[in-house]
């Protein structure tokens, strides 16, 4: 029961949280300079009235923001987009969240698994050369641009093969696009090392800090393998920080894949936005913020219920 | 072997008050962690390169050649001498500020009338040579301009002398060169290329002619072409020259500039960017995450301490600043801050507490549990000593171990920002303006990225590892391990 | 136990792996193009739309002059307009009445015959108030009769200049002759449209291949928003006989140059664009790089308004001197090509004569790097306003990379010659947009397209009501000089006037100070001939294109 009324106590903040954010998109935009009508050749004014009134940008801003609320809120619908004519939001978000949606999953499945990997390796052999040059990695990973890794290696892997050593591009990994297995592989690793580095700094500390902890003192003592106390013991304990991290940071790397969608062409999200934003087409940018941020909402409320049901503690006092 | 007394033989008594002595010097918490931070000798390292670098920055843009003019060095734009690679300092002919690429002459008294050569016989122009030096500002070509043709294409390949392939540049110039343009006057016998050339590169030009038929409409070129090559002679600027040695005159030859990370696309000194851009970044990774820790700090002990609907708003007052599009609020705060040092601390710190906060909260609702806290609120302390007293040393090691990966975190973000126009303003140096503008030209100019990019990377790791030595020393958990 | 955990996950992650390879062909390779007669373009950008009534830039411009034809078309040669789906255009004695016979065998791409209606319906949907179209105005230059005042709402849509006289014969009225009227109707948004298609799809009109019905050599089949198009060679076009390629496709979007050149490295493309960056690239990988002239000019724009810095001439002499042009052109911008401006009007606008170009009849010319007149002009204004020091200014700008280059050489050439705080403002694109309309800038760069192959559509926009006149540059001897020669019939009058015009703006008033022509660098595929790159309509042009045997 307490359980029940934890769960829907967040639901009805979720809710609400989404609603703020819908607020405060709106009128940012509406703040920030530009409309979604003007051009480098600018319109004569007769015309941009009749744009302005054809799109019901003319009416008093409060009018406006009533008619999108309800619009968003009881008909789910965000709009058409104002630069591309005729293109619903909505079937925007439909075609490309999915694909953001698989390329962040890929990416961070991947970084998870090597950086609790290399997280846990650093942590056994602390202070170590291996430590160490883990330590290095995750300092590169997150120093470098990531947009320049996605130009290495669409570079050196997929081009330099193809120019300098005749490989078939046909059968070799696609230097862009989507659409098959391959097209995954560069544009996933590339966004996995910023996935690596976070977690491998992470690992490593909370593995360090079990290390220390009593029961597994008492299990070294007891002679428990390392394997074995490893597995069992650290990495349970060490998991649940990483846990909470996993949903933001996958909506992290996919709203962070912006350039690496741009320099791959893959139809995702992340491209979408940036072109909105840089051409003030409201609809859009409202729409994406929103499922985006509902989405990250979404993510955080599971990932609560998740240490609720996992830590009593937590739902007690909330 | 020292010499033995009876008296070290005697029964020591034992007296409460000595045993109760504490014999150690005492040490408050921070002078332990000094010691102990000594005997690291990773984090000492660290500590020590971080500061030569950060007094580089400070002294170094003293010794900056003077150029006069309130222009700063660093930001000299010098076109005579773009993307090069690091140098020590090569010979440069004085030339004359003010010169421009010279009109194409047309040969005077020329026979525009002659009737149109057949396709056999339209051979490339002869006499093709370079007209006067060939320097990095221009190169002039001359040849002997035919009669009967419609005009003339030049065509240019560019690259180390060896690896220029002469023969197939010759034969068909068009597949393996860039057209320069074509000339459509046949009178015309003088062209002069300046299109981004390169001091460094050696430069083949081919030249053939071409006649358009106005009946058919068809197009016929010289099956091959005259060709020639040639390397530049590096220039610089007579006022720039003056800088160098005061009675510089233009034709001298004088030794210019070393520039260590070599020169970026509008020919300035990197190194001495980078040297500046010690300053703004230095500043920003010590001052960020400061103000992050505090902000993140307060509001997470309130939110986890005070728990129940005032823990609830807070947090989703977070999560509501955590989805705001990044990207959309970041153009609108350029607009009403500017740009400047100032705002770029504001627009950082703005969505840089909230990690701190939500990590801060989590460890204070799990020490909230812990009895000596319990004890201290029944015993009614004020929430301020709960947080300062004791929550805040206990958070101490998660709290350094996120402020350190912040550190390197800012730099970054600075270089992210700075690619979105919200940075410093032009043409100022920072270490992300000086990787961006390099990371542009990253296939043609690699190295020009990758020396700053060694010395951001090797700034970050020695950043991280001050960090976890700090880690180390200060956390109360992490004594007595090591 | 816990490695059985592994191997499931192993085993799901594979079989994630594999479900997620979807369907999608690879493409055809190089080779296979060839034989097959297909061209892989890059889409660049997703195209706002392809609605041709709408036109809204170069991007569904290149889509939809292939789909389409308008009564007048661009001959292989890419330099002179023949007719289209018009038969014949025949030119009454006064240059104010054409009357065009359409081809019995237009037909659209569903069979249906081309009629003239379908050009009165188009024309009429361009200058309707409540369509909007953002190029109505062109209708007003095109000098159709009733077009101004239909815009305005002041007449209605059947009072318009342009009529279909039966299904063959389509007349359009001048109010004063126009000598570049036939190229005009080449343009996107005179090409016919299908009424029946329009009502039947209403806002989803030209949205997807569906509602795209077109009658130019080539068929849209496939249209995946922010992916891909594909365009094939249409049986229904009249010459389709002439048509040698049989498909155009653009299989990815690439915004980001360096894809797009890796995706032409790798063979995937036929063509793509090079910035100054993928130039050093290609000439390093010994690539045929090839240029044109993109048709733009660029200049610098001053703010003019009152109590601003460069409302007084002797300020904007000075910069018009100043200018070091072929540094910027040659080590900045740095594409052969793109060459130093010294008018307003580009190198390859026709002149009144037959065979000669407006350059060549106007006798503008001065010095390049002139720093010597510059300080002139500078101590001059120095004296009037009794100042010692020229005030600090800014000059405003795009925040992308090339924008920020830019703008720093410039603060730092300027900077020498004026001898005073140059600062750089530099915004997002539509910020810029909105600082010029509101006047808050000291100098601007700016450049401009031609909407058609005449020196006019540059000299317009400068009169005293043109909105993109920035600067306020408001002038009653110019606009009177414009108005003549709007009204000129004769055509090599008309060009003296507008270069004396032009004269009187660069030379004399220093509106504007021109900067460069810009050109463009290009890759495309060894073998693939015939295609023109134009200044004005779709460019690039496959209509002539083929593959060499």
């Amino acid at each position: 029961m307490v359980l029940f009324r934890y769960i829907m106590r967040r639901m009805v903040l979720a809710i609400a949280t989404i609603f703020t954010l819908a607020t405060l998109t709106f009128f940012l935009t509406r703040i920030a300079p530009g409309d979604p009508f003007t051009k480098t050749k600018e319109i004569p004014a007769e015309t941009m009235a009749n744009l302005r009134a054809k799109y019901g940008l003319d009416q008093h801003i409060m009018v406006q923001y009533g008619i999108q609320m309800k619009q968003i809120f009881f008909h789910f619908d965000f709009g058409t987009s104002f630069r591309t004519i005729g293109r619903d939001v909505n079937t925007i978000i439909e075609e490309q969240f999915p694909v953001s949606a698989k390329l962040g999953v890929f990416a961070v499945a991947l970084g998870t698994i090597i950086g609790m990997g290399l997280g846990i390796i650093a942590a056994l052999y602390r202070n170590s050369v291996i430590d160490r040059f883990a330590m290095l990695l995750c300092v590169l990973g997150l120093a470098l641009p990531g947009f320049l890794f996605s130009y290495l290696f669409q570079y050196f892997i997929a081009v330099v093969p193809v120019t300098q050593f005749n490989m078939n591009p046909d059968t070799w990994v696609p230097a862009v696009g989507w659409g098959t297995w391959k097209h995954y592989l560069l544009p996933g690793i590339s966004l996995s090392l910023g996935v690596v580095a976070t977690i491998t700094r992470m690992t490593r500390s909370q593995m360090v800090d079990v290390q220390f902890s009593d029961y597994v003192k008492t299990a070294k003592a007891k002679g428990v393998s390392t394997a074995r106390l490893v597995v069992v013991h650290e990495l349970r304990n060490a998991i649940l920080p990483i846990l909470t991290i996993l949903g933001p940071l996958l909506v992290g790397t996919m709203m962070g894949a912006l350039i690496t969608e741009n320099i791959f062409g893959i139809p995702g999200l992340g491209r979408v936005i940036l072109n909105a934003v840089v051409n003030s087409d409201y609809n859009v940018i409202m729409g994406v913020t929103i499922f985006e941020g509902a989405f990250l909402v979404l993510i955080i409320l599971a990932t609560d219920i998740l240490y609720g049901i996992i830590d009593p503690r937590i739902r007690v006092s909330a | 072997m020292k010499s033995l007394t009876p008296e070290m033989f005697e029964p020591k008594l034992a007296s409460l008050d000595e045993a109760e002595k504490i014999s150690r010097p005492i040490l408050t918490y921070f002078q332990d962690a000094a010691v102990r931070f000594l005997r690291n000798k990773v984090g000492v390292f660290c500590l020590g390169f971080l500061t030569v670098i950060t007094l580089v920055g400070i002294v170094g843009p003293l010794f900056f050649p003077q150029m006069g003019e309130d222009m700063a060095y660093e930001n000299a734009i010098n076109t005579d001498f773009q993307n090069q690679r690091p140098s020590l300092g090569d010979y440069l002919l004085v030339t004359d500020d003010s010169w421009s690429p010279p009109d194409a002459l047309i040969k005077p008294n020329f026979n525009t009338a002659a009737g149109l050569l057949a396709p056999e016989k339209v051979f490339a122009p002869q006499n093709f040579k370079i007209a006067s030096a060939a320097t990095v500002n221009g190169v002039t070509l001359q040849w002997e301009p035919l009669e009967g043709v419609t005009g003339y294409e030049i065509f240019r390949i560019a690259g180390k002398k060896e690896s220029l392939d002469l023969e197939s540049f010759r034969t068909s110039p068009g597949s393996v060169g860039m057209t320069l343009g074509k000339i459509e006057d046949p009178a015309q016998y003088t062209f002069t290329d300046s299109s981004g050339l390169d001091p460094s590169e050696h430069y083949a030009y081919a030249i053939v002619s071409y006649v358009t038929y106005p009946d058919s409409g068809e197009t016929t070129f010289s099956t091959t072409a005259s060709v020639l090559n040639t390397a530049l002679v590096k220039t610089i600027k007579i006022s720039d020259a003056k800088h160098l040695k005061a009675n510089a005159e233009t034709g001298d030859t004088i030794r210019g500039r070393a520039f260590l990370f070599g020169t970026d696309s509008l020919g300035r000194d990197i190194f001495a960017r980078m040297v500046m851009g010690t300053r703004v970044n230095f500043s920003l990774a010590l001052i960020v995450p400061s103000i992050c820790l505090l902000l993140g700090l307060i509001y997470g002990a309130i939110s986890g301490l005070s728990g129940g609907k005032v823990d609830l708003i807070m947090m989703r007052v977070i999560e509501v600043l955590d989805t705001l599009p990044y990207l959309l609020l970041m153009i609108i705060m350029q607009l009403v801050m500017g740009k400047g040092v100032l705002s770029l601390i504001i627009a950082m710190c703005a969505f840089g507490w909230t990690g701190f906060a939500r990590v801060i909260r989590g460890e204070v609702l799990r020490l909230r549990e812990i009895e000596f806290v319990h004890a201290s609120r029944l015993l009614g302390a004020p929430l301020s000593r709960l947080i300062f007293k004791q929550i805040a040393p206990n958070l101490i090691g998660l709290i350094l171990v996120v402020w350190s990966s912040r550190l390197p975190g800012v730099i970054v973000s600075e270089a992210f920002l700075s690619l979105l126009g919200l940075g410093l303003e032009a043409p100022a140096a920072s270490w992300g303006m000086v990787l961006n503008e390099a990371a542009q030209q990253f296939q043609s100019h690699p190295v020009q990225f990758l020396l700053p990019a060694s010395v951001m990377a090797t700034a970050l790791l020695a950043f991280f590892l001050l960090g976890d030595a700090l880690t180390d020393t200060l956390d109360p958990k992490l004594r007595g391990r090591d | 136990m816990r490695s059985g955990i592994l191997i499931k996950s192993m085993l799901t992650g594979a079989f994630i792996l594999s479900s997620l390879s979807q369907a999608a062909g690879a493409g055809l390779s190089q080779e296979q193009r060839k034989k097959a007669g297909e061209i892989y373009l890059n889409m660049g950008d997703e195209p706002p739309s392809m609605d041709p009534t709408k036109q809204a830039d170069s991007l569904s411009g290149m889509w939809l002059g292939h789909l389409y034809e308008g009564l007048m078309t661009p001959d292989k040669s890419g330099k002179k307009y023949i007719p289209g789906t018009a038969e014949s255009m025949h030119v009454s004695a006064d240059n104010k009445t054409y009357t065009f016979k359409i081809r019995k065998n237009a037909k659209w791409h569903d069979g249906k015959p081309v009629t003239a209606q379908d050009f009165e319906y188009a024309f009429r949907r361009l200058v309707d108030p409540k369509f909007a179209s953002e190029y109505s105005f062109i209708a007003v230059t095109a000098q159709i009769v009733g077009a101004e005042e239909i815009i305005q709402g002041k007449k209605p849509l059947t009072e318009l200049g342009a009529r279909a006289l039966d299904t063959h014969t389509f007349e359009v009225k001048l109010k004063n002759a126009v000598p570049f009227f036939p190229s005009l109707m080449a343009f996107s948004v005179f090409f016919p449209v299908r009424k029946d298609i329009v009502e039947k799809f209403g806002d989803k009109f030209a949205t997807n291949s569906d509602s795209i019905i077109g009658n130019g050599p080539f068929k849209l089949t496939k249209w995946v928003h922010e992916a891909s198009m594909r365009a094939e060679k249409s049986s229904t076009y009249w010459n389709a006989g002439d048509v040698k390629i049989n498909a155009i496709e653009a299989p990815v979007l690439l915004k980001d140059p360096g894809a797009a050149y890796s995706q032409f490295a790798t063979g995937g493309l036929d063509m793509t664009g090079l910035d100054r960056d993928r130039l050093k690239i290609a000439q390093q990988d010994k690539r045929s790089i090839g240029n044109y002239q993109d048709g733009s000019v660029f200049w610098l724009e001053m703010n003019q308004r009152k109590s601003a810095l460069f409302s007084n001439i002797k300020m904007r002499q000075a910069l018009r001197f100043a200018l070091n042009r072929s540094e910027l052109v040659n080590k900045v911008l740095a594409v052969p090509g793109t060459k130093p401006a010294f008018g307003l009007v580009p190198e390859y606008m026709p002149g009144g004569k037959p065979g000669s170009t407006f350059r060549k009849e106007s006798s503008i010319k001065w010095k390049d790097n002139d720093s010597t007149t510059a300080k002139k002009f500078i101590s001059e204004y120095l004296a009037e306003t009794k100042q010692t020091k020229v005030p600090a200014f800014t000059i405003l700008g795009d925040d992308g990379t090339n924008g920020k280059m830019q703008a720093e050489y410039l603060q730092s050439f300027l900077k020498k010659v004026f001898d005073t705080e140059i600062k750089i403002d530099l915004v997002p694109f539509k910020t810029r947009l909105q600082r010029m309309r509101d006047g808050q800038f000291d100098i601007v760069w700016a450049g401009w397209g031609p909407d058609y192959l005449d020196s006019m559509t540059f000299m317009d926009l400068f009169m005293s009501n043109n909105e993109n006149n920035h600067g306020e540059f408001k002038d009653a001897k110019f606009d009177k000089m414009i108005v003549a020669a709007q009204q000129e019939a004769d055509a090599a009058k008309r060009i003296q006037l507008l270069v004396a015009a032009e004269k009187y703006l660069i030379d004399e008033q220093s509106a504007v100070v021109p900067y460069y022509q810009r050109a463009r660098a290009y890759v495309s595929s060894e073998g693939l001939q015939g295609f023109l790159r134009l200044q004005v309509g779709a460019d690039p042009n496959f209509r002539y294109a083929s593959w060499k045997k």
